[in-house]
């Protein structure tokens, strides 16, 4: 955070959809995302299917202009019912939303698991840490990246 | 050997055929040579006693038929006709010759008698001679009185004149030899008997007689068969010649002889000679005959009567040519017989050839058909007993199969249910595990100044604990990991693998000061290579960690390599705290910590994973180390394990032996490797 701290933040906030199933581990990306000067708006969701209503805008994500199409996907990959590689691996072949950037957000560090999410289409693979000051560094430079280096496609 | 051999190569049917010819032609040779030989001799004696027979026959006839010539002469010469006749007949021819009327007066009176006489007895002629040796009458020859005369002066050598003699020294009558007369074309003999007036000599009285009467007895074959002839021969000269025609040469008589000393005709050499036998010689012809010979002493004459062997022996050749064609039936019978009793025997153990083969292709439900209760019979029972107990047998086997196939799937579905364990405890266990250290952040951020030292102190402790079993739970995951997981072995530069690993923990290294010594000769190896960078990484951190604190001098650390035969042997050294003996055997097991973890760091997993990679490999561990001397870890990795192993997954995969059997094979093959006993081996 530190090291950020002189960059000057001049990007528009971003629509990232977090799917995360643990409460805890949603309260504790959240505090994360909030102390990165980055400011994003977090949409977060409870598992897979989910995810896929709030993207197709079907059930109780209808509502386009209250839920709009993120720019990026953070997907935790254990989570009940369709899970983070269903999620991906539908998105990625969908030929309308396959360009919406997925980053995995996982505690496991299984190469199995990340040989799997880059061979699905994922666009990067991140192990939560234990400790939370590692992860808040992790979340800062997340957001330094994909939001203020990185380019997206508008066209969402 | 070769011939057995080719005798113990054929087919049954051949054998039995030898075997049943053999016995069978054994004893008919021998019954056949016996009654052959045995005929012949019976055959021989009974030819030869009927030869004999008819021989002694012929020559009584002969010698009876000549004798009664002689009386005839006899009687003649004591008639007294005969005596005036002769001396008429010398009175005339001494007066005035044959040509005189006084001579022709005495003929005209004697001839009639005279000529009657010859006639009458069969002689060719009849012939008065005075005792000077004048022949002075013949019935035939009257015109020929003066060679007759000649005859009798001069060629004393003649047998006529022989005879003539002989009748006047011994005064009784007398018989010539035969001799041929080229006037008759006909043998001849001369009768000559003396004529007394009292006790005076008149004159002789000669008769010829010709072979015709000899002819006649010669000619009688009765009891001779075909070829049967009697042969009469005179010794004339040097020669026996023949004076009758013979059976088959009818022109034989004075043609045909045969020299004294000659290989042919030794019956009638030795009969002509004056002896008497019989026996088997060589004919005149050449032809091996069966003869008698026998002599007539009286006459000079030497008579043969014989018979071809040939025709003797034909009727037992017959015999014998019979009892060859009853072999030769026989032959074909036992032949016929050998291959059906043959055929008897081979067509089951065909059969059961067959049967075998058809159970050899696989096709178990095939059996011998026996409805016989010989040894065949019982052999066919076997084998389908035998086919039964193998079906059983392959039953049994499938179904251990089956099980060792249930078990197989269980194991898989256990590993797979290990996995999703192992998987889980990676994601869910560690999920809290970060919400407890988060939070304890979060108190410690937000709740900074409402927490005294001890409540930040226990948030402390609470980080660290997660913190702990954080890494707890990842060695966990690696151990099961190295269990699982087997990469592909490689020929590994492990001086290579050494420096990567080195440039890992780098910071380590230069931090601790450490002297990190490693051999330059290390060999390329045939390996896991991440399995065996682990067991390096793990040993050489061990090194670094325990010869770091608390030490007067620098860390050293030595990584080393000794050729151990048929292993590699390896070393990790450190100049560090060193182990207590009593704990060496415990240092490999799971979370065993000598040590607490403030005082050194670490789970305790480190060497079991070390322990585990080696024993994978078939290779040994152990330590050399006493407290305050350091440590020395030894490992082998054997030089050719890979090839086994690699042979054994093979085998393993190709279904010819079990994962079980293998296991078995190789901790023994282990345990004969590193001398330890096999129960206290884990592959």
């Amino acid at each position: 955070m530190d090291k950020n701290s002189d960059i000057k933040v001049t990007s528009k906030p971003m629509n990232i959809l977090l799917a995360e199933d643990n409460e805890a581990d949603v309260k504790i990306t959240l505090r994360a995302f909030s102390g990165s000067k980055f400011k994003n708006n977090i949409y977060v969701v409870k598992n897979g299917q989910e995810v896929l209503d709030f993207i197709y805008n079907c059930g109780k994500y209808q509502d386009r202009y209250r839920f709009p199409a993120p720019h990026l996907v953070i997907l935790d990959i254990n989570m009940p019912g369709v899970d983070g590689f269903g999620v991906l691996e539908k998105l990625k072949k969908d030929p309308k939303y396959n360009f919406i950037p997925i980053i995995m957000l996982t505690s496991s560090k299984d190469e199995n698991d990340v040989l799997r999410s880059y061979k699905s289409g994922a666009n990067s693979f991140i192990q939560k840490p234990l400790d939370y000051k590692e992860f808040a560094k992790i979340v800062d430079g997340f957001s330094f990246y994909w939001c203020h280096i990185n380019r997206l496609p508008s066209g969402a | 050997m070769r011939q057995l051999a080719y005798f113990n190569n054929l087919r049954i049917t051949a054998k039995f055929i030898l075997w049943f010819l053999f016995i069978a032609l054994v004893p008919l040779i021998i019954a056949t040579y016996i009654s052959y030989s045995t005929s012949k001799k019976v055959l021989e004696k009974e030819v030869a006693n009927s030869l004999l027979a008819v021989a002694d026959d012929k020559a009584n006839r002969v010698e009876s038929y000549l004798h009664e010539k002689e009386k005839n002469v006899t009687t003649l010469s004591y008639m007294s006709d005969i005596v005036i006749a002769i001396e008429k007949f010398d009175k005339a021819f001494y007066a005035g010759g044959m040509n005189s009327p006084e001579y022709t007066a005495v003929d005209q009176e004697f001839r009639p008698f005279l000529a009657y006489y010859q006639k009458a007895y069969g002689y060719e002629d009849l012939v008065l001679i005075r005792p000077n040796g004048e022949a002075i009458f013949s019935v035939k020859k009257k015109e020929e009185q003066k060679s007759l005369y000649e005859i009798v002066l001069f060629n004393k050598n003649s047998e006529l004149a022989k005879v003539f003699m002989r009748a006047k020294e011994s005064s009784k009558t007398e018989i010539s030899d035969f001799e041929y007369n080229p006037q008759t074309q006909k043998a001849s003999a001369f009768i000559a008997a003396p004529v007394f007036r009292g006790a005076d000599l008149v004159g002789v009285v000669i008769l010829q007689m010709n072979n015709d009467g000899i002819c006649e007895l010669v000619k009688d074959y009765a009891g001779l068969g075909k070829t049967g002839e009697t042969i009469i021969a005179s010794k004339i000269g040097n020669d026996a010649v023949f004076i009758a025609p013979t059976r088959f040469d009818p022109n034989a008589a004075f043609t045909r002889k045969i020299t004294i000393g000659s290989k042919e005709g030794l019956g009638i050499q030795k009969a002509v000679q004056g002896e008497e036998g019989s026996g088997t010689t060589i004919d005149c012809m050449g032809k091996e005959t069966l003869g008698v010979w026998r002599n007539i002493p009286s006459f000079r004459l030497g008579m043969v009567v014989k018979m071809d062997t040939e025709e003797v022996i034909t009727s037992a050749r017959e015999l014998r040519n019979t009892l060859l064609k009853i072999g030769l039936a026989l032959l074909a019978l036992i032949t016929l017989l050998a291959a059906i009793i043959a055929n008897s025997v081979s067509r089951p153990i065909k059969d059961l050839t067959a049967v075998a083969g058809v159970i050899s292709g696989g096709d178990f439900s095939a059996r011998v058909k026996s409805n016989t209760k010989d040894e065949i019979g019982e052999l066919a029972n076997s084998f389908n007993k035998m086919t039964d107990a193998l079906v059983q047998a392959k039953a049994n086997v499938e179904l251990e199969k089956e099980k060792v196939e249930e078990q197989k799937v269980l194991l898989e579905k256990v590993n797979k249910e290990l996995d999703a364990f192992v998987y889980t405890a990676s994601h869910d266990l560690r999920a809290p595990l970060r919400g407890i250290s988060s939070f304890a952040s979060f108190l410690e951020e937000d709740y900074k100044s409402k927490l005294d030292e001890q409540g930040k102190d226990y948030l402390n402790e609470i980080r660290k604990g997660a913190d702990r079993m954080n890494r707890l739970i990842e060695d966990l995951l690696k151990l099961s990991r190295v269990s699982r997981i087997k990469n592909p072995y490689e020929d590994v530069d492990i001086n290579e693998l050494i420096s990567s690993i080195t440039e890992r923990i780098k910071f380590d290294i230069t931090h601790n000061k450490v002297d990190l010594k490693i051999h330059e000769n290390i060999p390329i190896v045939h390996c896991d290579r991440i399995k065996l960078g682990e067991v390096f990484l793990n040993l050489i951190n061990n090194a670094i960690k325990f010869s770091s604190k608390n030490n007067k001098e620098n860390p050293k650390v030595e990584v080393g390599y000794l050729d151990g035969g048929e292993f590699h042997k390896f070393y990790v050294k450190d100049n560090g705290i060193g182990i207590d003996p009593k704990y060496h055997s415990q240092i490999f097991g799971l979370f065993k910590r000598l040590h607490s973890s403030d005082e050194y760091e670490g789970t305790g997993a480190g060497l079991s994973i070390v322990k585990k990679v080696i024993d994978d490999h078939g290779g040994n561990i152990w330590i050399d180390s006493e407290v305050g001397k350091g440590a020395a870890f030894y490992f082998t990795i054997p030089k050719d394990l890979v090839e086994k192993k690699k042979i054994g997954e093979i085998l393993v995969e190709d279904g010819l032996i079990t994962e079980a059997e293998l296991e078995e094979k190789l901790k023994k093959q282990k345990a004969k490797e590193t001398g330890t006993p096999p129960d206290k081996i884990e592959v």
